[in-house]
This record gives C-alpha cells, structure tokens and sequence, in this order.
C-alpha cells in the first residue's frame, strides 16, 4: 500500500477559515484532488487524510445544524463512512469539500427530520456539571466573564437563533462563530454568494430588531 | 429621481460590499472600522446613509451576539479519523458478510407482499371463472318392494361416511 504524503490540514482545531493562509486554498484541492484519486483505488491512508483534512469543517457545519455535542460527533462520523462507500462515484467535478459539505448537510437534516426536534440545545438542557465541562473545555482556564454570565449570554443567543429560518441560522453561525467566508457558504447551501449576503443581512437585522425590542 | 436611483445603488453595493468588509476588517467594533475597508466614494455614502449606518452597526452587534457561541470546529482531533476508519472496517465487514435468511427476509419483504398478493389475485380469479363441474354422485338406490330404500349402493368416500350410513340403517 502506498504512503500517503502527510499534508498540513486545511483547518486547524479552533481555528477560523479565515485564518488560513492565503494560496493554501488552491494547493489544497490539488491535494485534496490526488488524495482521492488514491483512495477511489482503496487507498486507506489516503482516505484516513482527507478525513483529518476536513474533520473540523464537517464539525463546524454539523454544529451549526444540530449544536448539540454527541449528535456533532455521531454525524460528523457518520458522513465520512458514508464519503467512503460513496467515493468510487465521486466524479471530482466538484471540489471534495464541496461535495462533503453537501452529505453533511444534507446528513444533519436527515437526523433532526427522524428526531423531530429542534435543532438547538439550550445550556439549562445541560446538568451544572455537563455545562462547566464544556466552557472549561473551551475556555481552558482563560480569563473571560464567569461561567454563569457566559451560559446566560449563550443561551440568550441560542433562543435568538432560534427564531430564525434554520438556513439562515446555519449562515450566520459558519459566518460569524465558524468563520467561513460566503462562497464557502454558498457552496454548503447550494446558493448563490448574493443570495447569501442579502439572507445574512436580514437575518441580522432580524436578531438585532429582537434586541432591541426586548430592550436588552 | 436620479440621486435618488443613485443612492438606492449605492445603498445595494455598500450593504452587499458589507460582508466583505466584516471579514476583513475581523473584530471592527465602530462603525467607522468597517467603512474605512471600503472605496472613498461609498465611504461618503455611508457616512450620509443612515439606513447604511444601520446595517453596518447591525453587523458588528451581530457578531458581539454571536461571539457567546462556542465555535464546535475544534471538536474533532487525531481521536477522530481512527474513530472514521474503525467505523468504515466494522461497515465494510457487516456489507461483505454473506447474507442469511434472516437478513434476506426483511429486504425483500415488499417483494414478497407483492408476489403473494399476485398470487392470491390469480388464484381467486381462477377459481371464479373455472368452468363448474358436476360434483353431484348419482346414487343408485335399492328400494324394497314398499318402496323404501333397502340398501344404499353409493361407494362411500371414506370411513366417516360407512360409519354415518350405518348408525343412520334401521335397526
């Protein structure tokens, strides 16, 4: 079996689309494109680095769906099986993390249509002990407000969210907390990048007017 | 009408510009942040347009919202893609494992309602439209000189009938 050349991942843990390096973008669909020419011949490896390639972008766009930890992780597995035995009809036309993007999508709603519920998890769904795990998790140890203040202010939001449209919800979050720039929301939404600055625009004028009318 | 018309397109180009600027000019927290990313004419636009005022200042309000959400990108790490490859073997073994009865049996249960249902459509329609047969046995019947019947001569079918002939004879 061959080697597959280790490659520096698209995204990093934690880290925004757009901190990446500038001309990383088309150097890593050349890679991306040889990596799964090799795994269409049952290459493992290869497959095994296009997984850690785009494991935090899948993350980031199940997140943005479902929010809710265990269904992210179980989604987010779940769509690269499913990339897997799906790779031999793969054309490449597409970018590969175009095309994942869409099974992911596409996976996330599958799952909240079979659950019936909504998609977002509110902090007081949470035990005290689940919720500090996951700020202390995030946060590790940083010098932001207190933990309630912070579980207040998420859960705030989380209910503005909640009233929007569940595309627009999905935008504003890749926009705003995953950092993704519009094209690559376009290409997630199947949506023309115009589309999704006029739908952006309005679903903040939408949780800014709540806002204010709630006078906080 | 035509500074009007001019304004309005303005207004489309600096609020679709916007987005651009709100990724460029990452963690703007005045309104004059976002709009010295822009060229100098829509720059004095913004700076007349309160409707351009208002959507500029919606996007850095949004983005102080939104900072409260946890970015779950992070979540993944060298944990996940064995976690993908154990999951694809365990699939791969379970598709190539030959399949038994059992397993058979629930796939192909529409099929198979399909085929009994044919079947049952068939045989009803066969069996209402089958030329009927005579199913009557003639029995010849010995009578005594009264003319009550002595003997019945008819070939009974089976041991029930000997048995019925027999408790219904005279005694």
């Amino acid at each position: 079996m061959p080697r597959v050349p280790k490659v520096e991942p698209l995204g990093s843990p934690g880290v925004p689309a757009s901190a990446k390096p500038p001309g990383s973008k088309a150097a890593g669909a050349a890679e991306d494109r040889e990596l799964v020419r090799r795994a269409q011949n049952e290459d493992q490896e290869a497959f095994e680095e296009l997984v850690r390639r785009h494991q935090h972008r899948v993350f980031a766009v199940a997140g943005g769906i479902l929010r809710r930890r265990e269904d992210v992780e179980d989604i987010a597995q779940q769509v690269f099986v499913k990339a897997y035995f799906s790779l031999k009809r793969f054309d490449q036309r597409a970018a590969f993390s175009t095309w994942l993007y869409k099974i992911t999508v596409n996976e996330c709603w599958d799952m909240l249509r079979k659950k019936k519920v909504r998609p977002l998890v509110y902090e007081s769904d949470l035990s005290e002990e689940q919720a500090r795990q996951v700020i202390t998790a995030e946060e590790k140890g940083g010098g932001g407000p207190d933990i309630s203040e912070r579980l207040v202010a998420r859960e705030r939001v989380e209910r503005l969210l909640d009233g929007l449209d569940e595309r627009d919800r999905l935008m504003l979050i890749l926009k705003e907390v995953e950092g993704f720039a519009v094209e690559e929301i376009a290409q997630v939404l199947d949506l023309n990048a115009n589309t999704v600055k006029v739908r952006l625009f309005r679903a903040r004028r939408r949780i800014v007017n709540k806002v204010r009318k709630r006078g906080e | 009408m035509g500074l009007l018309n001019k304004s309005r397109a303005e207004c489309r180009e600096f609020q679709m510009r916007l987005e651009d600027a709100g990724s460029a000019a990452d963690g703007a927290k005045e309104f004059s942040e976002l709009a010295a990313t822009m060229p100098g004419a829509l720059k004095d636009h913004a700076a007349a347009c309160a409707d351009c005022r208002v959507a500029a200042e919606n996007i850095i309000k949004a983005r102080a919202l939104l900072s409260a959400l946890p970015s779950l990108a992070g979540m993944g790490g060298p944990w996940f893609a064995p976690r993908v490859m154990a999951a694809i073997a365990a699939r791969g073994a379970e598709l190539g494992r030959a399949p038994d009865t059992w397993t058979l049996l629930p796939k192909l249960a529409a099929r198979l309602t399909w085929a009994s249902a044919i079947a049952l459509l068939l045989a009803s329609g066969w069996l209402y439209q089958r030329p009927a047969t005579n199913t009557a046995t003639t029995k010849s019947v010995v009578t005594d000189i009264t003319g009550e019947p002595v003997v019945d001569t008819a070939t009974p079918a089976n041991n029930d009938e000997v048995l019925v002939s027999l408790a219904e004879r005279p005694r």
